[in-house]
C-alpha cells in the first residue's frame, strides 16, 4: 500500500502494482496494449507513456513507460497535464494504424476492441499515411479460432500467453524483422487446451471466436450474466452472452480467487451444446411432441397411480436442484441418488471427505513442489494450467499416471517435470512406499523433493483413482504436515454438492431396487445413467420399467429411452449454486431465456409440499453455513462433516492387460453435444506402450489394429503406440468403454487384427455421442 | 371615428388578400393524381442498396440497429458459404417504429442503408409495415453509384484475396529470411 501522484491527484496502489496498474485502479484512462496483468509488462508497445516530475533541482522530466515502472510511494507523474506524453501515445497509435485495415464493420472485435478504444482515446481520427498497406496471409486454425492476420499490432500478447503462460509450443512468432506474424507451424487446430484464451488476450481482431462468428452479434447487444462453468469441478467464472434466446459466446469473467483471467477451451466451447440441433426443447410424452407447459406435464407424469418412484439427481446439476429432488423423493417415499455409478460415488465421497484443505488455483500456482496422480489435463484443465505456472518457475512437478496426458507429454521440454507411468491398481502401493521413505533419514527421489518443500501440493483425479490411492494421497499430505495441501479433481461441476445430498451407497441401492423391481418408475434430472460407467446395467434395468421421466437439456441416451422427456435449462439459462472441488460455494445467474418454454430447475420446487419446501430451505442454510453468495463473487468455502461411505469392491491386479481411460481435454457429458468442440475429438484408438506390447508378444506398428475382448464384447481399433501408457494397461476412450460395456480396470484380452492398410477402418461411433462432422481439423471453408 | 377607420381597413385588407390568393399560383397539388417533387435527400422509405457489381452492400455490422433511437431495426448476420463474406441473413425494419430520422443512413459504413424520397407506405395492418429483407433490398446503388466497401477492407472475399484491396501491398512471404 502506498500513494503516488498523477497530475497532482493522489493514487493509492497495492503491493506489486506497477504505475499503470495503479492508474487503472484510479480510473485514469492511460492507453496501453502490450501489458496484461497475467502476462506481465514487456514495455514494447510504447503507448502507456507519462512524464516524470523532477524531484530534485537540475533534473529533467523524462517520458517513461508506466507499465515497466514499479509503483513506489511518493512518485509523481504528469499525464493529462504533460505536453509530451500524450503526443508519444498518439504517435505510436498512429504508427500502428498506418497499415491497419479498414475492417471495423466486418471485424468481430469491433465494439469490444482494445485497439479501437485506444485509438479513439488518444484522438487519432484520420489516416495521414497514404502509402500502401502491408498485408499478411491468414491462417486456418481449426473450428474454434479465426485468424485475420492484417489486424495484428505485434504486441506479442498471444505468444506470451500461449508459450510463456500456457507452455504451448505449436504457435508462435514467425518471420523476421518487420515481417513478424503470429501463427502455427501448420494450418489446423491448436494443440493446447487453453488456446481460446488468445482470443481474449489479443487486443485486436486478429484472433476471434469462430463459433461466435457463425452466430455473430455485437457484444454490446448480448445479454450477459455472471455465471460458473458447468464442465468440470474447478468452477471457473464465465460470462455467457446471448441474444434472441440463443447462446452466442462464452468468455472468462475476471475474478480474484478462482480462474482469474482465463478459461479452458472446454469451458469456452462446451456451452454451445445448448444450440445443438437435437437438443430437446419441447415436452415429449410417449414419443409425441406436445405443446404443453413443462411443469404441468411433469406434475401429471408424477401423479400416475400405479408408480413406485425412484429419483435421480445429478452431479452436473446445481445444489438446490439436488436438494429439491432429495425432498421430492422423501415426499414420494422413493430412493434418491445424485450419482449414476456406485464406484464413482465412493471415489467422489472419499475425495470430498479428504478435500477440506484443498489448494485453490492460486495455491497450486504458488506451490514449490507438486505431485499429480492421474491425467489432470484431461479432467480439470484449469487446475493443470495452475500446475504449469509452478512448472514454469522450475518448481519440481511429479506425475503418476496410466494413460497419455498433455501434462506428461511436456516431460521432454520441462526439466523439472518427472512423469512415471503405472497401472492405477498399483498407485496406492507406490504412495504408501513414498510415505514410508519419507520417514527414513535419507529420503531420496520424489520423497526428498516432497520432504524439502515448504508448500507442497498433491493433486489427484478422483474418477480414475482407486479409493485406496485417494486415501493414500491424503495420508501422504498428512505425513508431510500442515504445509502440504491435497485436492482432487472431481468428476463433475457439482460433484462436491452431489456428495452432500446422497446417502452412503445411494446409487447402488437405487440400481438394485430397480433390478429387483421394487420401483417401476424413475425420475431423472440432468443425468445420463445409460451412457455412464454402469450404462449396461442401467439400460437393462430401465428397459423393464413403465415410467422413465427424464428432465435434461441434451439428447442423451437416457433421454432417447424416456417415456416422458421434459426439456430443462442449461446453466446459462437458470440460476443456481455449484460447489467446486475445494468446497467453494459459488452461485450463477441466468443470462437469458429461451424462446420456447423449458423447465427452469428452480421451478422444480413447486412440486414439493409446503413442509418439504421449508426443509429444502433449512438444509440449504445448514449446508452453506451462511448466506448465499451473490453471482460473480468467489463465495466462501464450506467444511462439511465427514460423509459416510459404503463399501465397494474395486478392481484388483490381474494377469492380463487392464483397461484404463484415455481422456481428452474437451470431453464431458454435455461437451459431447457442442458440435465444433466435439469435432476435434481424437479418433478412437487403443493406446499401448511399445515395450509392453512386445512383452505380450505383439508386433505392432502404426498401421496395426488390435481387437479388445472383454465380457463377450469385442472392439477392433487402430493402435496408438505410446510410452505414456503404463505397463499392464491399455488405454481407450470413453466411447470405447461404452461400446465394450466395460469398466475401469477391467481385464481384457488383446488379439492382433487386420492391419489398417489392408482394410480401411470405419470409425466406430456410439449412437449417443455426437458423430464427427462439420468442420474438419483443417477447419476452414476455403481450401 | 377612429373605430370606423379600423373597421373599414380590416375589411378591405382581408378582402384584398383573398382576392390576391384567388389568382395566385397554386401550392396545393392534386395528389395522388399529381406527385409532389421531393428533394433527393428527403428521408422517406428506407432501402438496402447493392454495390456497382450488384452484391449486397450490407455487411451486418449492426451499427444502424444500434444507433436507431426507436429500435426499429433487427438484424442477424451470417457468412456466405464459399468466401466468408458477411451479410445480413435477416434484416427487418419496423416502420411503425421508425421516425425517419436518418441516423441509420449516417451510421452505415458501407452506404447500404439509404433513405429515399418515397413516402407512400400506407398499409392496412401493422404487420405489413414490418419490412423484411426482401422488401428492403433494391437492385441499385442508390445515391452512391461507386462505393464498394469490401474493395477497401482488408478481409479476403471471392475475387479479392489478401493484398489485392485498394492501397494494399501483396502479402508478405512468411518463409523468407532475406532482409
Ligand atoms: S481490430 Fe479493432 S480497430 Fe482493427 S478492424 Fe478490428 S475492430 Fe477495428
Ligand atoms: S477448467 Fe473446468 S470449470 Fe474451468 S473452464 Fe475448464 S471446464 Fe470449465
Ligand atoms: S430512420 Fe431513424 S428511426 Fe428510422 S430506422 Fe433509421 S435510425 Fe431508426
Ligand atoms: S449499418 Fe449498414 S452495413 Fe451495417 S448493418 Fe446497417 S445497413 Fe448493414
Ligand atoms: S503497455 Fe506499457 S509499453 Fe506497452
Amino acid at each position: 500500500m502506498g500513494t503516488l501522484y498523477i497530475d497532482d491527484q493522489p493514487v493509492e496502489f497495492q503491493p506489486g502494482d506497477n504505475v499503470l496498474d495503479a492508474a487503472k485502479r484510479a480510473n485514469i484512462e492511460v492507453p496501453y496494449f502490450c501489458y496484461h496483468p497475467a502476462l506481465g509488462a514487456v514495455g514494447s508497445c510504447r503507448v502507456c507513456a507519462m512524464e516524470t516530475v523532477p524531484s530534485r533541482e537540475g533534473e529533467q522530466p523524462r517520458t517513461v513507460m508506466t507499465c515497466t515502472l514499479k509503483a513506489q510511494d511518493g512518485m509523481r507523474f504528469r499525464f493529462a497535464q504533460s505536453d509530451k506524453a500524450p503526443g508519444v501515445s498518439k504517435t505510436m497509435v498512429e504508427f500502428y494504424m498506418t497499415r491497419h485495415p479498414n475492417d471495423c464493420p466486418v471485424c468481430d472485435e469491433g465494439g469490444d476492441c482494445h485497439l479501437q478504444n485506444m485509438t479513439v482515446e488518444v484522438g487519432h481520427a484520420y489516416r495521414r499515411f497514404d502509402g500502401q498497406k502491408k498485408t499478411y496471409p491468414n491462417q486456418l486454425l481449426g473450428p474454434l479460432v479465426w485468424n485475420t492476420a492484417n489486424r495484428c499490432i505485434t504486441c506479442y500478447r498471444c505468444v506470451r500467453f500461449y508459450q510463456d503462460y500456457a507452455l504451448g509450443d505449436d504457435f508462435g512468432a514467425m518471420g523476421s524483422r518487420n515481417n513478424v506474424l503470429f501463427r502455427r507451424i501448420d494450418d489446423g487446430a491448436f494443440d493446447s487446451p487453453f488456446a481460446g484464451n488468445i482470443i481474449t488476450v489479443c487486443p485486436t481482431g486478429t484472433f476471434t471466436d469462430k463459433v461466435f462468428r457463425r452466430k455473430y452479434s455485437r457484444t454490446w447487444m448480448l445479454k450477459k450474466s455472471a455465471s460458473i462453468c458447468a464442465h468440470c469441478s474447478v468452477g471457473c467464472h464465465v460470462e455467457p452472452g446471448a441474444r434472441a434466446g440463443t447462446l452466442r459466446r462464452v468468455v472468462p469473467n475476471e475474478n480474484s480467487a478462482v480462474n482469474q483471467y482465463f478459461i479452458c477451451d472446454r469451458g469456452r466451447y462446451a456451452p454451445h451444446a445448448s444450440e445443438a440441433a437435437n437438443r430437446p426443447l419441447q415436452v415429449k410424452v410417449g414419443g409425441q411432441l406436445r405443446q404443453e407447459p413443462a411443469l404441468a406435464v411433469l406434475r401429471q407424469a408424477l401423479a400416475v397411480s400405479d408408480a413406485r418412484w425412484g429419483v435421480m439427481g445429478s452431479a452436473r446439476e446445481d445444489v438446490v436442484t439436488n436438494l429439491v429432488l432429495q425432498q421430492l423423493a422423501s415426499d414420494l417415499n422413493a430412493p434418491f441418488t445424485a450419482f449414476t455409478d456406485p464406484l464413482t460415488e465412493v471415489r467422489t465421497k472419499t475425495a470430498v471427505n479428504l478435500s477440506l484443505s484443498a489448494p485453490s488455483l492460486q495455491d497450486i500456482e504458488a506451490a514449490d513442489c507438486i505431485l499429480v496422480v492421474g491425467e489432470l489435463t484431461e479432467h480439470a484443465p484449469m487446475m493443470e494450467l495452475a500446475v504449469r505456472q509452478a512448472l514454469k518457475q522450475g518448481k519440481p512437478v511429479m506425475m503418476l499416471h496410466a494413460a497419455a496426458s498433455l501434462l506428461a507429454g511436456m516431460v521432454r521440454k520441462q526439466r523439472s517435470l518427472q512423469a512415471q507411468t503405472q497401472a492405477p491398481v498399483l498407485w496406492a502401493e507406490t504412495l504408501q512406499k513414498l510415505i514410508s521413505s519419507l520417514s527414513q533419514e535419507q529420503a531420496d527421489g520424489w520423497a526428498a523433493l516432497l520432504k524439502n518443500a515448504k508448500a507442497p501440493v498433491l493433486l489427484g483425479v478422483a474418477e480414475v483413482m482407486p479409493t485406496a490411492a485417494i486415501k493414500a494421497l491424503a495420508e501422504l499430505a498428512a505425513v508431510l504436515g500442515e504445509q502440504a495441501r491435497v485436492g482432487f479433481a472431481l468428476p463433475a461441476a457439482n460433484s462436491f454438492g452431489a456428495a452432500q445430498v446422497s446417502q452412503a451407497g445411494s446409487s447402488e441401492q437405487l440400481l438394485e431396487a430397480l433390478e429387483r423391481g421394487d420401483i417401476n418408475a424413475l425420475l431423472v434430472v440432468g443425468a445420463d445413467p445409460m451412457s455412464g460407467w454402469q450404462g449396461e446395467r442401467w439400460s437393462k434395468a430401465l428397459a423393464k420399467i413403465q415410467h422413465l421421466v427424464v428432465v435434461d437439456h441434451i439428447h442423451s441416451a437416457t433421454v432417447q429411452a424416456a417415456t416422458v422427456v421434459v426439456p430443462s435449462a442449461t446453466v446459462s439459462e437458470h440460476n443456481g449454486v455449484f460447489i467446486n472441488y475445494e468446497g467453494r460455494v459459488q452461485s450463477f445467474a441466468k443470462a437469458y431465456s429461451r424462446e420456447t418454454q423449458v423447465l427452469l430447475q428452480e421451478e422444480l420446487i413447486a412440486l414439493l409440499s409446503g413442509d418439504a419446501r421449508a426443509r429444502v430451505q433449512s438444509q440449504l442454510l445448514s449446508m452453506l453455513g451462511s448466506v448465499m453468495p451473490s453471482p460473480g463473487s468467489t463465495g466462501s468455502r464450506i467444511k462439511p462433516a465427514t460423509l459416510p461411505i459404503g463399501q465397494l469392491a474395486e478392481a484388483v491386479l490381474g494377469n492380463g492387460p487392464a483397461l484404463v481411460l484415455q481422456g481428452w481435454h474437451g470431453e464431458e457429458e454435455v461437451a459431447g453435444f457442442a458440435t465444433e468442440l466435439a469435432s476435434l475429438t481424437p479418433h478412437d484408438s487403443v493406446g499401448i506402450a511399445p515395450a509392453y506390447a512386445k512383452a505380450l508378444g505383439l508386433t505392432l506398428d502404426k498401421n496395426s489394429r488390435l481387437t479388445i475382448s472383454v465380457h463377450n464384447k469385442q472392439l477392433t481399433l487402430p493402435v496408438s503406440l505410446s510410452a505414456q501408457v503404463a505397463e499392464g494397461c491399455v488405454a481407450v476412450s470413453r466411447r470405447a468403454f461404452a461400446e465394450l460395456q466395460a469398466r475401469l480396470g477391467d481385464e481384457v484380452k488383446l488379439t492382433a487384427a487386420m492391419r489398417l492398410s489392408e482394410e480401411p477402418a470405419a470409425p466406430s461411433v456410439v449412437a449417443h455421442f455426437t458423430p464427427l462432422q462439420g468442420d474438419n481439423s483443417n477447419g476452414g471453408l476455403r481450401p | 371615428m377612429k373605430n370606423l377607420k379600423n373597421w373599414v381597413g380590416e375589411i378591405t385588407g382581408a378582402f384584398s388578400a383573398t382576392l390576391k390568393h384567388a389568382f395566385a399560383e397554386r401550392d396545393t397539388v392534386c395528389y395522388p393524381a399529381e406527385k409532389p417533387d421531393l428533394p433527393e435527400r428527403w428521408r422517406g422509405r428506407i432501402i438496402l442498396t447493392v454495390t456497382p457489381e450488384g452484391e449486397e452492400r450490407c455487411v451486418a455490422c449492426y451499427l444502424c440497429s444500434s444507433v436507431c433511437p426507436s429500435s426499429a431495426i433487427t438484424i442477424q448476420g451470417a457468412e456466405r458459404e464459399d468466401d466468408e463474406r458477411r451479410y445480413a441473413e435477416k434484416f427487418e425494419i419496423d416502420f411503425t417504429r421508425c421516425i425517419f430520422c436518418g441516423l441509420c443512413e449516417e451510421a452505415c459504413p458501407t452506404r447500404a442503408i439509404q433513405t429515399t424520397n418515397d413516402f407512400e407506405m400506407g398499409a392496412s395492418s401493422r404487420a405489413e409495415l414490418v419490412y423484411d429483407k426482401s422488401r428492403l433490398l433494391e437492385n441499385h446503388t442508390g445515391k452512391y453509384p461507386d462505393f464498394d466497401y469490401f474493395k477497401r477492407a482488408g478481409v479476403p472475399i471471392r475475387g479479392k484475396d489478401v493484398g489485392e484491396g485498394a492501397n494494399e501491398k501483396p502479402p508478405v512471404d512468411v518463409y523468407t529470411l532475406l532482409p
